[in-house]
Protein backbone atom coordinates (compact mmCIF):
# COMPACT_ATOMS: atom_id res chain seq x y z
CA UNK A 1 0.00 0.00 0.00
CA UNK A 2 1.25 3.42 -0.91
CA UNK A 3 1.95 5.83 1.93
CA UNK A 4 -0.03 9.07 1.91
CA UNK A 5 1.67 11.82 0.06
CA UNK A 6 3.07 14.08 2.74
CA UNK A 7 3.57 16.87 0.29
CA UNK A 8 -0.15 17.07 -0.20
CA UNK A 9 -0.96 20.32 1.47
CA UNK A 10 -4.55 20.56 0.39
CA UNK A 11 -5.50 21.03 3.95
CA UNK A 12 -2.99 23.82 4.47
CA UNK A 13 -5.50 26.49 3.69
CA UNK A 14 -7.86 25.07 6.22
CA UNK A 15 -5.06 25.02 8.76
CA UNK A 16 -4.38 28.68 8.19
CA UNK A 17 -8.06 29.57 8.39
CA UNK A 18 -8.42 27.81 11.71
CA UNK A 19 -5.21 29.35 12.94
CA UNK A 20 -6.67 32.75 12.23
CA UNK A 21 -9.93 31.82 13.92
CA UNK A 22 -8.08 30.66 17.00
CA UNK A 23 -6.12 33.91 17.14
CA UNK A 24 -9.33 35.87 16.87
CA UNK A 25 -10.89 33.74 19.59
CA UNK A 26 -8.02 34.63 21.87
CA UNK A 27 -9.03 38.25 21.85
CA UNK A 28 -12.75 37.85 22.39
CA UNK A 29 -14.08 39.17 25.67
CA UNK A 30 -13.87 36.71 28.55
CA UNK A 31 -17.53 37.10 29.56
CA UNK A 32 -18.68 36.12 26.06
CA UNK A 33 -16.41 33.08 26.09
CA UNK A 34 -17.77 32.05 29.48
CA UNK A 35 -21.35 32.36 28.28
CA UNK A 36 -20.71 30.49 25.03
CA UNK A 37 -18.67 27.70 26.53
CA UNK A 38 -20.73 26.97 29.63
CA UNK A 39 -22.85 24.28 27.97
CA UNK A 40 -20.12 22.55 25.90
CA UNK A 41 -17.91 22.52 28.97
CA UNK A 42 -20.58 20.78 31.01
CA UNK A 43 -21.12 18.20 28.27
CA UNK A 44 -17.46 17.48 27.58
CA UNK A 45 -16.48 17.29 31.21
CA UNK A 46 -19.54 15.31 32.31
CA UNK A 47 -17.74 11.93 32.45
CA UNK A 48 -14.95 13.48 34.47
CA UNK A 49 -17.40 15.14 36.86
CA UNK A 50 -19.31 11.92 37.30
CA UNK A 51 -16.18 9.88 38.00
CA UNK A 52 -14.78 12.54 40.34
CA UNK A 53 -18.08 12.64 42.20
CA UNK A 54 -17.99 8.86 42.45
CA UNK A 55 -14.48 8.85 43.94
CA UNK A 56 -15.36 11.75 46.21
CA UNK A 57 -18.34 9.79 47.43
CA UNK A 58 -16.14 6.80 48.19
CA UNK A 59 -13.72 9.01 50.04
CA UNK A 60 -16.55 10.65 51.99
CA UNK A 61 -18.03 7.27 52.80
CA UNK A 62 -14.68 6.01 54.04
CA UNK A 63 -14.29 9.03 56.27
CA UNK A 64 -17.85 8.65 57.50
CA UNK A 65 -17.28 4.95 58.10
CA UNK A 66 -14.12 5.64 60.06
CA UNK A 67 -15.88 8.32 62.11
CA UNK A 68 -18.84 6.05 62.84
CA UNK A 69 -16.55 3.20 63.85
CA UNK A 70 -14.88 5.50 66.34
CA UNK A 71 -18.25 6.65 67.58
CA UNK A 72 -19.45 3.06 67.91
CA UNK A 73 -16.40 2.09 69.93
CA UNK A 74 -16.89 5.11 72.18
CA UNK A 75 -20.58 4.35 72.66
CA UNK A 76 -19.85 0.70 73.38
CA UNK A 77 -17.44 1.72 76.11
CA UNK A 78 -19.95 4.25 77.42
CA UNK A 79 -22.70 1.63 77.31
CA UNK A 80 -20.59 -0.89 79.19
CA UNK A 81 -19.66 1.71 81.79
CA UNK A 82 -23.28 2.75 82.28
CA UNK A 83 -24.38 -0.87 82.58
CA UNK A 84 -21.77 -1.41 85.24
CA UNK A 85 -22.90 1.68 87.12
CA UNK A 86 -26.54 0.56 86.93
CA UNK A 87 -25.62 -2.88 88.15
CA UNK A 88 -23.77 -1.44 91.10
CA UNK A 89 -26.21 1.27 92.04
CA UNK A 90 -29.62 -0.13 91.34
CA UNK A 91 -28.75 -3.77 91.16
CA UNK A 92 -28.11 -6.46 93.64
CA UNK A 93 -26.26 -4.73 96.35
CA UNK A 94 -26.19 -1.39 98.05
CA UNK A 95 -22.85 -0.97 99.74
CA UNK A 96 -24.20 1.79 101.93
CA UNK A 97 -25.87 -0.97 103.91
CA UNK A 98 -22.45 -2.04 105.17
CA UNK A 99 -19.77 -0.60 107.34
CA UNK A 100 -16.62 -0.39 105.22
CA UNK A 101 -13.09 -0.08 106.47
CA UNK A 102 -10.66 1.33 103.97
CA UNK A 103 -7.19 -0.23 103.97
CA UNK A 104 -3.99 0.16 101.99
CA UNK A 105 -2.19 -2.82 100.54
CA UNK A 106 1.25 -2.92 102.12
CA UNK A 107 2.43 -6.29 100.88
CA UNK A 108 1.89 -8.76 98.09
CA UNK A 109 2.99 -12.32 97.99
CA UNK A 110 4.88 -12.47 94.72
CA UNK A 111 5.65 -16.16 95.01
CA UNK A 112 2.02 -17.11 94.76
CA UNK A 113 1.24 -14.62 92.00
CA UNK A 114 -0.96 -12.33 94.00
CA UNK A 115 -2.82 -14.96 95.97
CA UNK A 116 -2.34 -13.11 99.25
CA UNK A 117 -2.30 -9.44 100.21
CA UNK A 118 -1.19 -7.75 103.38
CA UNK A 119 -3.28 -4.82 104.61
CA UNK A 120 -2.34 -1.99 106.93
CA UNK A 121 -5.43 -2.46 109.10
CA UNK A 122 -5.95 -5.16 111.71
CA UNK A 123 -7.89 -6.17 114.77
CA UNK A 124 -7.43 -2.69 116.23
CA UNK A 125 -9.64 -1.35 113.46
CA UNK A 126 -12.23 -4.05 113.94
CA UNK A 127 -11.07 -6.50 111.31
CA UNK A 128 -11.85 -10.15 111.86
CA UNK A 129 -11.22 -13.39 110.01
CA UNK A 130 -13.57 -14.14 107.08
CA UNK A 131 -14.49 -10.54 106.49
CA UNK A 132 -15.00 -9.84 102.75
CA UNK A 133 -12.51 -7.59 101.04
CA UNK A 134 -13.71 -5.63 98.03
CA UNK A 135 -12.94 -2.71 95.73
CA UNK A 136 -15.17 -0.53 93.59
CA UNK A 137 -14.85 -3.14 90.83
CA UNK A 138 -15.87 -6.16 92.89
CA UNK A 139 -14.63 -8.90 95.19
CA UNK A 140 -10.92 -9.13 96.05
CA UNK A 141 -11.02 -11.93 98.63
CA UNK A 142 -11.45 -12.43 102.33
CA UNK A 143 -9.46 -11.85 105.48
CA UNK A 144 -7.81 -15.06 106.70
CA UNK A 145 -5.47 -13.83 109.42
CA UNK A 146 -5.58 -10.79 111.62
CA UNK A 147 -2.97 -9.23 113.87
CA UNK A 148 -3.38 -6.04 115.84
CA UNK A 149 -2.38 -3.71 113.02
CA UNK A 150 -2.28 -5.92 109.95
CA UNK A 151 -4.47 -8.38 108.13
CA UNK A 152 -3.75 -11.08 105.58
CA UNK A 153 -6.18 -11.40 102.69
CA UNK A 154 -6.68 -14.48 100.62
CA UNK A 155 -7.60 -13.25 97.15
CA UNK A 156 -9.79 -14.97 94.58
CA UNK A 157 -6.62 -16.11 92.86
CA UNK A 158 -5.58 -18.28 95.80
CA UNK A 159 -5.80 -22.02 95.27
CA UNK A 160 -8.04 -22.55 98.28
CA UNK A 161 -10.37 -19.68 97.52
CA UNK A 162 -13.96 -20.72 96.86
CA UNK A 163 -16.76 -18.21 96.43
CA UNK A 164 -20.40 -19.05 95.94
CA UNK A 165 -21.29 -17.36 92.67
CA UNK A 166 -24.39 -16.78 90.61
CA UNK A 167 -25.20 -15.67 87.08
CA UNK A 168 -26.79 -12.26 87.40
CA UNK A 169 -29.05 -12.85 84.40
CA UNK A 170 -30.14 -16.46 84.70
CA UNK A 171 -29.58 -16.87 88.49
CA UNK A 172 -27.70 -20.14 87.91
CA UNK A 173 -25.43 -20.79 90.86
CA UNK A 174 -21.99 -22.35 91.15
CA UNK A 175 -18.69 -22.10 92.97
CA UNK A 176 -16.00 -19.75 91.73
CA UNK A 177 -12.41 -20.85 92.04
CA UNK A 178 -9.12 -19.99 90.42
CA UNK A 179 -8.14 -21.30 87.03
CA UNK A 180 -4.83 -21.12 85.21
CA UNK A 181 -3.59 -17.65 84.33
CA UNK A 182 -5.49 -14.59 85.38
CA UNK A 183 -8.81 -16.37 85.06
CA UNK A 184 -11.47 -17.85 87.30
CA UNK A 185 -13.86 -20.67 86.69
CA UNK A 186 -17.40 -21.29 87.75
CA UNK A 187 -17.71 -24.87 88.89
CA UNK A 188 -20.61 -27.22 89.46
CA UNK A 189 -22.84 -25.72 86.80
CA UNK A 190 -24.90 -28.35 85.08
CA UNK A 191 -24.35 -28.78 81.35
CA UNK A 192 -27.85 -27.59 80.46
CA UNK A 193 -27.64 -24.43 82.57
CA UNK A 194 -28.27 -21.11 80.87
CA UNK A 195 -24.90 -19.38 80.94
CA UNK A 196 -23.81 -17.17 78.07
CA UNK A 197 -20.61 -15.40 77.19
CA UNK A 198 -20.73 -11.87 78.55
CA UNK A 199 -22.88 -12.76 81.57
CA UNK A 200 -21.91 -11.19 84.86
CA UNK A 201 -21.23 -13.47 87.79
CA UNK A 202 -21.97 -12.11 91.23
CA UNK A 203 -21.71 -13.54 94.70
CA UNK A 204 -24.77 -15.56 95.61
CA UNK A 205 -24.46 -15.07 99.35
CA UNK A 206 -24.70 -18.83 99.95
CA UNK A 207 -21.28 -19.27 101.50
CA UNK A 208 -22.03 -16.97 104.38
CA UNK A 209 -18.85 -14.95 103.88
CA UNK A 210 -19.69 -12.66 100.98
CA UNK A 211 -22.98 -10.81 100.87
CA UNK A 212 -25.17 -11.43 97.86
CA UNK A 213 -24.61 -9.24 94.81
CA UNK A 214 -20.90 -8.45 94.86
CA UNK A 215 -19.34 -8.49 91.39
CA UNK A 216 -16.95 -11.35 90.67
CA UNK A 217 -16.31 -11.57 86.94
CA UNK A 218 -17.60 -11.87 83.44
CA UNK A 219 -18.09 -15.09 81.49
CA UNK A 220 -15.60 -15.27 78.63
CA UNK A 221 -15.86 -18.91 77.62
CA UNK A 222 -18.33 -21.72 78.06
CA UNK A 223 -17.78 -25.26 76.93
CA UNK A 224 -20.33 -26.58 74.46
CA UNK A 225 -22.80 -29.19 75.63
CA UNK A 226 -21.55 -31.61 73.00
CA UNK A 227 -17.99 -31.28 74.19
CA UNK A 228 -18.78 -31.39 77.89
CA UNK A 229 -17.73 -34.52 79.62
CA UNK A 230 -20.07 -35.53 82.33
CA UNK A 231 -22.60 -33.48 84.16
CA UNK A 232 -20.99 -30.11 84.46
CA UNK A 233 -20.17 -27.28 82.17
CA UNK A 234 -16.81 -25.57 82.22
CA UNK A 235 -17.15 -21.82 82.48
CA UNK A 236 -14.24 -19.42 82.44
CA UNK A 237 -14.49 -15.96 83.95
CA UNK A 238 -12.46 -12.82 83.66
CA UNK A 239 -12.38 -11.23 87.12
CA UNK A 240 -13.48 -7.62 87.35
CA UNK A 241 -10.73 -6.88 89.84
CA UNK A 242 -7.15 -6.99 88.66
CA UNK A 243 -5.22 -7.93 91.79
CA UNK A 244 -2.01 -6.41 90.45
CA UNK A 245 -3.59 -3.03 89.79
CA UNK A 246 -5.31 -2.33 93.09
CA UNK A 247 -3.66 -0.25 95.81
CA UNK A 248 -6.42 0.07 98.36
CA UNK A 249 -9.37 -2.07 99.33
CA UNK A 250 -12.46 -1.97 101.53
CA UNK A 251 -13.24 -4.52 104.18
CA UNK A 252 -16.87 -5.12 104.99
CA UNK A 253 -16.77 -5.09 108.76
CA UNK A 254 -20.48 -5.49 109.33
CA UNK A 255 -23.87 -4.00 108.76
CA UNK A 256 -24.16 -0.25 108.99
CA UNK A 257 -25.49 1.09 112.27
CA UNK A 258 -28.70 2.83 111.48
CA UNK A 259 -28.89 5.91 113.62
CA UNK A 260 -32.42 6.63 114.76
CA UNK A 261 -33.74 10.10 114.16
CA UNK A 262 -33.91 12.24 117.34
CA UNK A 263 -37.31 12.19 119.02
CA UNK A 264 -39.07 15.51 119.14
CA UNK A 265 -39.25 16.98 122.60
CA UNK A 266 -42.62 16.73 124.29
CA UNK A 267 -44.33 20.06 124.61
CA UNK A 268 -44.67 20.94 128.27
CA UNK A 269 -48.01 21.89 129.60
CA UNK A 270 -48.67 25.25 131.27
CA UNK A 271 -48.90 23.66 134.66
CA UNK A 272 -45.48 22.00 134.26
CA UNK A 273 -43.93 25.24 133.15
CA UNK A 274 -45.40 27.13 136.12
CA UNK A 275 -44.29 24.37 138.46
CA UNK A 276 -40.74 24.55 137.19
CA UNK A 277 -40.68 28.30 137.54
CA UNK A 278 -42.12 28.49 141.03
CA UNK A 279 -40.77 25.16 142.20
CA UNK A 280 -44.14 24.36 143.70
CA UNK A 281 -44.35 21.06 145.38
CA UNK A 282 -47.35 19.01 144.61
CA UNK A 283 -50.04 19.27 147.23
CA UNK A 284 -49.52 16.89 150.12
CA UNK A 285 -51.91 14.10 150.45
CA UNK A 286 -53.77 14.27 153.69
CA UNK A 287 -54.16 10.95 155.05
CA UNK A 288 -57.22 10.61 157.18
CA UNK A 289 -57.10 7.95 159.60
CA UNK B 1 -12.74 3.50 12.36
CA UNK B 2 -9.10 4.36 12.96
CA UNK B 3 -9.96 8.05 12.90
CA UNK B 4 -12.76 7.51 15.37
CA UNK B 5 -10.32 5.72 17.68
CA UNK B 6 -7.93 8.64 17.43
CA UNK B 7 -10.67 11.07 18.49
CA UNK B 8 -11.72 8.77 21.27
CA UNK B 9 -8.15 8.45 22.52
CA UNK B 10 -7.73 12.22 22.49
CA UNK B 11 -10.94 12.67 24.42
CA UNK B 12 -9.98 10.04 27.00
CA UNK B 13 -6.55 11.56 27.39
CA UNK B 14 -8.14 14.97 27.82
CA UNK B 15 -10.31 13.60 30.65
CA UNK B 16 -7.28 12.00 32.24
CA UNK B 17 -5.16 15.13 31.94
CA UNK B 18 -7.93 17.30 33.37
CA UNK B 19 -8.55 14.80 36.17
CA UNK B 20 -4.90 14.82 37.22
CA UNK B 21 -4.91 18.60 37.41
CA UNK B 22 -1.67 20.19 38.60
CA UNK B 23 1.57 18.60 37.32
CA UNK B 24 -0.44 16.77 34.67
CA UNK B 25 1.62 15.86 31.59
CA UNK B 26 0.53 17.25 28.23
CA UNK B 27 -1.06 14.01 27.15
CA UNK B 28 -3.38 15.54 24.57
CA UNK B 29 -0.61 17.51 22.92
CA UNK B 30 1.54 14.40 22.87
CA UNK B 31 -1.25 12.44 21.20
CA UNK B 32 -1.73 15.16 18.60
CA UNK B 33 1.97 15.10 17.90
CA UNK B 34 2.12 11.32 17.49
CA UNK B 35 -1.05 11.14 15.42
CA UNK B 36 0.10 14.01 13.19
CA UNK B 37 3.10 11.94 12.17
CA UNK B 38 0.95 9.17 10.79
CA UNK B 39 -2.49 10.56 9.99
CA UNK B 40 -3.66 12.25 6.84
CA UNK B 41 -3.63 16.08 6.77
CA UNK B 42 -7.40 16.47 7.12
CA UNK B 43 -7.55 13.99 9.93
CA UNK B 44 -4.72 15.81 11.65
CA UNK B 45 -6.58 19.06 11.25
CA UNK B 46 -9.70 17.57 12.80
CA UNK B 47 -7.74 16.01 15.63
CA UNK B 48 -5.92 19.27 16.33
CA UNK B 49 -9.15 21.24 16.38
CA UNK B 50 -10.82 18.73 18.65
CA UNK B 51 -7.85 18.51 21.01
CA UNK B 52 -7.47 22.28 21.19
CA UNK B 53 -11.17 22.78 21.75
CA UNK B 54 -11.23 20.23 24.56
CA UNK B 55 -8.24 21.76 26.30
CA UNK B 56 -9.66 25.26 25.99
CA UNK B 57 -12.91 24.20 27.57
CA UNK B 58 -11.14 23.73 30.88
CA UNK B 59 -10.11 27.35 30.96
CA UNK B 60 -12.57 29.37 28.90
CA UNK B 61 -10.85 32.67 29.67
CA UNK B 62 -7.90 31.68 27.46
CA UNK B 63 -10.13 30.07 24.86
CA UNK B 64 -8.28 29.86 21.56
CA UNK B 65 -4.81 29.43 22.98
CA UNK B 66 -4.73 25.62 23.10
CA UNK B 67 -6.51 25.56 19.76
CA UNK B 68 -3.70 27.64 18.35
CA UNK B 69 -0.99 25.45 19.87
CA UNK B 70 -2.60 22.21 18.69
CA UNK B 71 -3.11 23.58 15.19
CA UNK B 72 0.47 24.76 14.99
CA UNK B 73 1.65 21.36 16.27
CA UNK B 74 -0.49 19.44 13.82
CA UNK B 75 0.35 21.63 10.89
CA UNK B 76 4.02 21.78 11.77
CA UNK B 77 4.41 18.04 12.10
CA UNK B 78 2.47 17.46 8.93
CA UNK B 79 4.78 19.84 7.11
CA UNK B 80 7.82 18.13 8.61
CA UNK B 81 6.70 14.89 7.07
CA UNK B 82 7.98 16.33 3.83
CA UNK B 83 11.46 16.56 5.25
CA UNK B 84 11.54 13.60 7.60
CA UNK B 85 9.60 10.60 6.44
CA UNK B 86 9.94 8.56 9.55
CA UNK B 87 9.46 11.31 12.08
CA UNK B 88 8.98 9.05 15.05
CA UNK B 89 12.72 8.99 15.52
CA UNK B 90 12.62 12.69 16.32
CA UNK B 91 9.68 12.58 18.68
CA UNK B 92 11.66 13.88 21.66
CA UNK B 93 12.94 16.80 19.64
CA UNK B 94 9.48 17.59 18.26
CA UNK B 95 7.95 17.42 21.69
CA UNK B 96 10.55 19.73 23.17
CA UNK B 97 9.92 22.20 20.38
CA UNK B 98 6.16 22.00 20.87
CA UNK B 99 6.43 22.47 24.65
CA UNK B 100 8.79 25.36 24.19
CA UNK B 101 6.38 26.90 21.72
CA UNK B 102 3.48 26.44 24.10
CA UNK B 103 5.12 28.15 27.06
CA UNK B 104 6.80 30.75 24.87
CA UNK B 105 3.55 31.73 23.18
CA UNK B 106 1.78 31.68 26.51
CA UNK B 107 4.31 34.12 27.88
CA UNK B 108 4.07 36.33 24.80
CA UNK B 109 0.27 36.44 24.74
CA UNK B 110 -0.61 36.45 28.44
CA UNK B 111 2.63 37.73 29.87
CA UNK B 112 2.84 34.84 32.32
CA UNK B 113 3.80 31.20 32.48
CA UNK B 114 2.94 28.50 35.00
CA UNK B 115 5.31 28.02 37.97
CA UNK B 116 8.68 26.58 36.92
CA UNK B 117 8.39 23.38 39.05
CA UNK B 118 5.07 22.61 37.38
CA UNK B 119 6.56 23.12 33.93
CA UNK B 120 9.55 20.93 34.73
CA UNK B 121 7.56 18.08 36.31
CA UNK B 122 4.86 18.15 33.66
CA UNK B 123 7.40 18.38 30.83
CA UNK B 124 9.53 15.56 32.21
CA UNK B 125 6.57 13.24 32.61
CA UNK B 126 5.45 14.07 29.08
CA UNK B 127 8.92 13.29 27.74
CA UNK B 128 9.00 10.00 29.65
CA UNK B 129 5.64 9.05 28.17
CA UNK B 130 6.65 9.69 24.57
CA UNK B 131 7.95 6.23 23.76
CA UNK B 132 5.27 4.21 25.59
CA UNK B 133 2.53 6.30 24.02
CA UNK B 134 4.08 5.98 20.59
CA UNK B 135 4.28 2.23 21.03
CA UNK B 136 0.68 1.93 22.25
CA UNK B 137 -0.78 4.23 19.59
CA UNK B 138 1.14 2.35 16.94
CA UNK B 139 -0.55 -0.84 18.02
CA UNK B 140 -3.99 0.72 18.41
CA UNK B 141 -4.26 2.85 15.30
CA UNK B 142 -1.30 1.81 13.18
CA UNK B 143 -1.43 2.61 9.52
CA UNK B 144 -0.87 -0.43 7.33
CA UNK B 145 1.57 1.48 5.13
CA UNK B 146 3.87 2.21 8.04
CA UNK B 147 7.14 0.34 7.67
CA UNK B 148 9.72 -0.53 10.31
Amino acid sequence: MKPPDSTDLAGSRLFFIFLLISVVLLFISGSIKLRLLAYPKAVFLAPLNISLRFFNNISTLRQENSRLKGLLARLQIENATLKEIIQRQGGELNLSEFRLEKAQIVGRDQMTFGSYLLLDKGAAQGLKVNMPVITEQGIVGKVIQVSTLQALVETMRAKDSKIAGMDQRSRVTGVVSVNRGNRLKLNYVTSDADIQIGDTIISSGLGGVFPKGLLIGQVIKTQDHSQANGLFKEILLKPFVDIYQIEEVYIITGAAVKSEPPKPERVKTDWEKTKERLRIEPPLEIKIR
Amino acid sequence: MRTFFRFLIIYLLFLLQTGIGRYAPDLVLLAVLIFALSAAPKTTLGLSLFAGFCLDLVNPMTFGFNLLICLITGFGIQSLQKLVYYGHRYLFLFLLIVLGLKYGLGFLIFGAIPPIPEIIVSGLITLILVLPFNFIFDRLVANPWRIG
